[in-house]
């Protein structure tokens, strides 16, 4: 049996997109399980609604199964600096720097910056057996991603991200049927639901509106703004505007199809899809502008925001897909191995797109309307996860199981950023399970994982350079009840 | 879901992390120091160094400028002789159709402009008993009138010129406002105005900005002592203007300039909060690059200049002025016309009856009776001599109706008759003013006249350069007293306190408060004794009173209304930003 902790990396990172130019994902900071950790694509519980629905094929009773958890994590940033940077209260467009208007104390590592994440997560599955153990319908709301990160509001990660608050759940509507006796066909559709809100320091001079605001007439000065844009130009008092998306609503729908195939009484082997989903995140945005930089100074060139913009914002973006197989080898009655390979196409989410709206946005003189579209590019790699568990029943009532696993990153090096800690992943966890009575099992499952300490040099315009850490923990309980 | 909900529903969970939104923090305190009260405040001294910083105004940002920088920044004085014939000579050849839609003091005049002796119509005037001398001995009245004038027949009888130069003499030189035009203030032009040539109107940024819509009100209406509001006025000349014809995206001019855009940060004392000082001014010696072109262009300006509408105005005399009747007193006779106003129509029309005469040789011509007579006489003696006095002499043999014409000056001839065709068509006395509407009158300069004129005059005039260039950046906010500088290079600090240019202007430029400093500058002791501040040079300014200021100093100054303040400068947060500790002293 295995069981499948989703990859949180996806979902929490896609957030970073909703602020216009940089990431502020979470990566890493999934709920380790859906189901409980006897749960995978090979296996027959509730939480193959979510896994793999063939397998709710082989269930020859009403099953309801559920459990909640605790996520609780450390994600730890050193951050470097290896560019040069401009002293943070001046002004200069673009370089060369002379001497005297670096700041010599912005380079190589600062402080380490920690969030410790800690988050509920839980589900609930039912699953109803009908037309003589051919059928099977199922019913689930889990919630794989739950993320809460709370980093010091002026550290040096503070221009990647603040505070991060996300949950996402899927209520799934599940029908398996066994078309042979060793051939199980499944499929579902799920509604996406999700929730986030987050905050951190928007540097200005990474935005292309604000280059274009700043090279074209009325103020017509060559600048080296822009989401390329140097160190030197980067990270400047009055250019870091604290802004906040809060409440951040998303609606989806996505689907998961899967097979499972018995070829002997030992043997099962798995294949599921779990289809993408394009998400939009809207919610409000508020934008601190009080800087007389950007109220009053320059007015007569048509820069005057009040001092607080507010409006709405709208993150748009695809859930990658996922193509799982798995295999389960029953070695003897005592001991079971199950394992499986999932293969993510991170790569569908090469940049973020975001759309924040509101009239006090309008800088008509400079070129900007009241609706600014920003493109993040993310670039990611397709990713790989690959997982294997062992269970072993020291009696009738009660069994133990054993995880481990690996997930490869889906973040290079040019775009990681504190919203997105990713890395070499590996994955640990253990398992219980005690048959209280004939309809009754308790799970009882403790997860950890972590990415390989990961030092970045390569970032974009040194964005993200420096050491990343993150270890995450699970600790909850779930129920199958039988009837 | 607010924070709240998002606490209470993660403190349910067992978990932490919401989200705060951002907010704005709460706004110091901003209310006026009492004696001893002290607060802190940290200025920030920011540049943003920008070059060819091209700022282009049109005609709606012109208007935004100060009313008073457009009206002090002249352009160029317009020459109005080819403005006024031009204007006469389109009145004069309107198409009948047009002619005939004229309201009726307008056709009247457009009739006695073009009035030539053959068309002359002399009822209603002394001059009828021509008409009898003709009928009576065949001779025609237009061609005593032609010869007695020294034109042909169908000449008009006062040429365009003539009346050009007498409207520029009587009417429009004497308009109080065309005779100066305001500029800055200087040793030679304590007052700032600045004499205008005669014969021209100065053209202002204003007049520009306005859409020429106010030469209108500048040449309207306007009392000759400015000062007496209420007193004696001339009436005006122009009762409205409107469109300097322009090429495609109208009229644009375009500055370029090499500053620090961004303000200075500085302190009202009085309540300790953070103001702002444009920093253009102390930078404006350096803010063109004179040696460049491109330092100031203009665009959009038709290649032949012509004002699209233009409506001239010529009020007569509400009463009749009769002719004069004798020689003396000379040189002009008893007319009461010369001592009406000299820009009253009749007072115009017999100014330029006056200077016609003037042209006119003495001279006498006698006329004998049409046909075959055995023994000629001469039946009609007409002289007219070196002084204009004309003299019609009838052979006492001839048997005519009516009286015939008195003795005269040729003027009051010309104004009996004038006068009386002003008032065809039922008007009364009074309601003859002339109107002249015109239409794409050509302005009489060269566009790259103007444009060069332009340049040169907003270049010559550096207060005007300081009131456009603080004018294109407006970020003067608030009433500091003192400010904190950098110089260009450096990271020293200074303290600058303000000078008069420093006030901040409302929107017709004009100080916003007096300059009511009695003790201006920093210094060591409560009671103002020590002054520590000098004028001392930097980066060409030595308009301010300043002093370099370094974590410990204290110093004091003074506000508007006396009060002293201690300023005391803590360490500083950053290498651009200053922390400072105000207390109200007294």
């Amino acid at each position: 049996m295995s069981r499948r902790p989703l990859r949180i990396v996806s979902l929490p990172l896609l957030f970073g997109g909703l602020l216009a130019s940089r990431g502020a994902g979470a990566s890493g900071l999934d709920a380790p399980l859906v189901g409980s950790g006897q749960s995978g694509p090979t296996i027959s519980d509730g939480a193959a609604i979510h896994w793999n629905p063939a397998a709710l094929a082989d269930l020859d009773r009403p099953e309801l199964f559920g459990g909640a958890g605790l996520v609780a994590g450390r994600v730890g940033y050193r951050r470097e600096r290896r560019g040069t940077y401009q002293t943070p209260d001046s002004l200069r467009l673009r370089g060369p720097m002379a001497a005297g208007e670096t700041d010599p104390g912005k380079h190589g590592f600062a402080r380490e910056v920690i969030a410790t994440p800690l988050a509920p997560t839980g589900d609930l599955f039912f699953a109803w057996p009908m037309a003589e153990r051919r059928l099977v319908l199922g019913l689930g709301a889990y919630v794989p991603y739950a993320a809460a990160l709370d980093f010091p509001a002026n550290g040096p990660q503070a221009w990647q991200l603040r505070q991060a608050f996300i949950v996402a759940s899927y209520v799934t509507a599940s029908a398996a049927l066994r078309v042979l006796p060793t051939l199980s066909f499944g499929a579902g559709v799920s509604y996406v639901g999700g929730l986030a809100s987050l905050s951190k320091k928007q540097d200005f001079a990474e935005l292309p509106e604000f280059q274009r605001a700043f090279s074209d007439p009325p103020i017509g000065q060559p600048n080296e703004f822009g989401p390329n844009a140097p160190s030197h130009v980067r990270e400047l008092d009055v250019l870091s505007r604290p802004i906040s998306i809060t409440n951040a609503l998303s609606h989806g729908i996505s689907f998961n199809v899967g097979l499972l195939y018995q070829p002997s009484e030992d043997v099962r082997l798995a294949l599921a899809y779990q289809h993408g989903a394009q998400m939009r995140y809207r919610g409000r945005f508020a934008l601190d502008m009080n800087d007389p930089f950007f109220t009053q100074d320059l007015a007569a060139q048509g820069l005057r925001y009040p001092p607080l913009v507010q409006g709405d914002a709208e993150l748009a973006f695809r859930l990658p897909k996922r193509i799982t197989a798995g295999a389960s080898y029953q070695a003897t009655r005592a001991f079971r191995v199950d394992g499986f390979v999932q293969y993510v196409t991170y790569s569908d989410v090469d940049a973020f797109v975001v759309t924040t709206r509101s009239p006090s946005l309008a800088q008509p003189k400079l070129g900007i309307g009241p609706s600014v579209r920003a493109i993040l590019p993310r670039t990611w790699n397709d990713t790989v996860w690959v997982e294997a568990n062992g269970r072993f029943a020291l009696s009738r009532h009660f069994t133990m199981s054993a995880t481990v696993g690996y997930q490869s990153p889906a973040s290079p090096d040019e775009t990681i950023d504190v919203g997105s800690p990713d890395g070499h992943r590996l994955v640990g966890g253990l398992g219980a399970v005690v048959r209280a009575t004939s309809w009754l099992d308790l799970h009882a499952d403790a997860r950890a994982q972590g990415i390989l300490p990961r030092t970045v040099t390569t970032s974009r315009s040194d964005v993200g350079n420096g050491r990343y850490t993150m270890a995450i923990g699970y600790l909850g309980g779930h129920a199958k009840a039988r009837f | 879901m607010t924070p709240r909900r998002c606490a209470a529903l993660l403190a349910l969970l067992g978990a932490a992390g919401c989200v705060e939104p951002v907010t704005l923090e709460s706004p110091p305190p901003e209310h006026e120091l009492a004696v001893g009260e002290s607060r802190a405040i940290t200025l920030r001294f920011l540049r943003l160094d920008v070059e060819d910083f091209a700022q282009t105004l049109g005609p709606e940002e012109l208007r935004r400028l100060p009313r008073k920088t457009l009206e002090e920044t002249w352009l160029f004085d317009m020459e109005l002789r080819p403005l006024v014939e031009n204007a006469l000579d389109r009145f004069m050849r309107l198409p009948e159709d047009e002619a005939n839609a004229l309201p009726q003091p307008a056709w009247n005049m457009f009739a006695l402009l073009h009035m030539t002796p053959a068309s002359a119509r002399l009822e209603g005037t002394s001059l009828a008993g021509l008409t009898a001398v003709g009928e009576g001995v065949g001779i025609s009245p237009s061609r005593i009138l032609a010869d007695l004038a020294g034109v042909g027949p169908n000449e008009p009888l006062a040429p365009r010129s003539i009346v050009t130069d007498v409207v520029l003499d009587q009417v429009i030189a004497t308009h109080p406002r065309a005779r100066v035009r305001k500029g800055p203030v200087s040793a030679d032009h304590p007052e700032g105005l600045y004499d205008v040539e005669k014969g021209k109107i100065a053209l202002t940024l204003h007049d520009v900005a306005t859409d020429f819509a106010s030469l209108s009100e500048r040449f309207g209406r306007a009392p000759l002592d400015p000062t007496r509001p209420e007193g004696p006025a001339h009436p005006g000349f122009l009762q409205s203007a409107s469109g300097l014809s322009t090429a495609d995206g109208g009229f644009r001019m375009t500055v370029r300039l090499d500053v620090n855009a961004l303000p200075y940060r500085g302190i009202d004392a009085s309540h300790a909060r953070v103001a702002s000082v444009n920093s253009i001014g102390g930078q404006i010696g350096r803010a063109f690059d004179f040696t460049d072109p491109r330092w100031l262009e203009v665009q959009g300006l038709a290649e032949d200049l012509a004002i699209r509408e233009m409506t001239m105005t010529i009020d007569e005399d509400p009463a009749y002025l009769a002719p004069g009747t004798r020689r003396d007193p000379r040189p002009l006779g008893n007319s009461p016309v010369w001592n009406a106003a000299p820009w009253v129509e009749e007072r115009v029309l017999a100014e330029a009856g006056r200077r016609l005469a003037a042209r006119i040789p003495p001279h006498c011509t006698t006329y004998s009776p049409a046909g075959e007579v055995s023994d000629p006489f001469e039946a009609v003696r007409v002289c007219i001599d070196g002084a204009g006095w004309v003299q019609i002499d009838i052979d006492p043999s001839v048997i005519l109706d009516q009286t015939s014409p008195r003795p005269s000056y040729y003027w009051d001839m010309l104004l009996e008759v004038a006068q009386a065709r002003m008032h065809d068509g039922g008007l009364a006395e009074g309601e003859a003013n002339v109107v002249m509407a015109v239409h794409d009158v050509p302005v009489g300069v060269r566009t790259e006249q103007v444009v060069a004129r332009i340049r040169e005059n907003i270049e010559g005039n550096p207060a005007t350069l300081r009131e456009i260039a603080e004018a294109l950046t407006q970020n003067t906010r608030g009433d500091a007293d003192v400010f904190y500088v950098q110089p260009e290079g450096s990271a020293e600090d200074w303290i600058y306190f303000v000078a008069p240019e420093d006030i901040r202007k409302d929107a017709e430029g004009n100080p916003v408060r007096p300059y009511a400093y009695t003790r201006p500058g920093f210094f060591a002791d409560a009671a103002l004794t020590q002054k520590v501040s000098s004028r001392v040079e930097i980066d060409g300014d030595a308009a301010h009173e300043k002093v370099p200021i370094a974590p410990g100093d204290r110093l004091y100054v003074e506000d508007a209304e006396g009060r002293v303040f201690e300023i005391v400068a803590e360490e500083k947060p950053s290498l651009h930003r200053l922390l400072l500790v105000v207390t109200r002293v007294s």
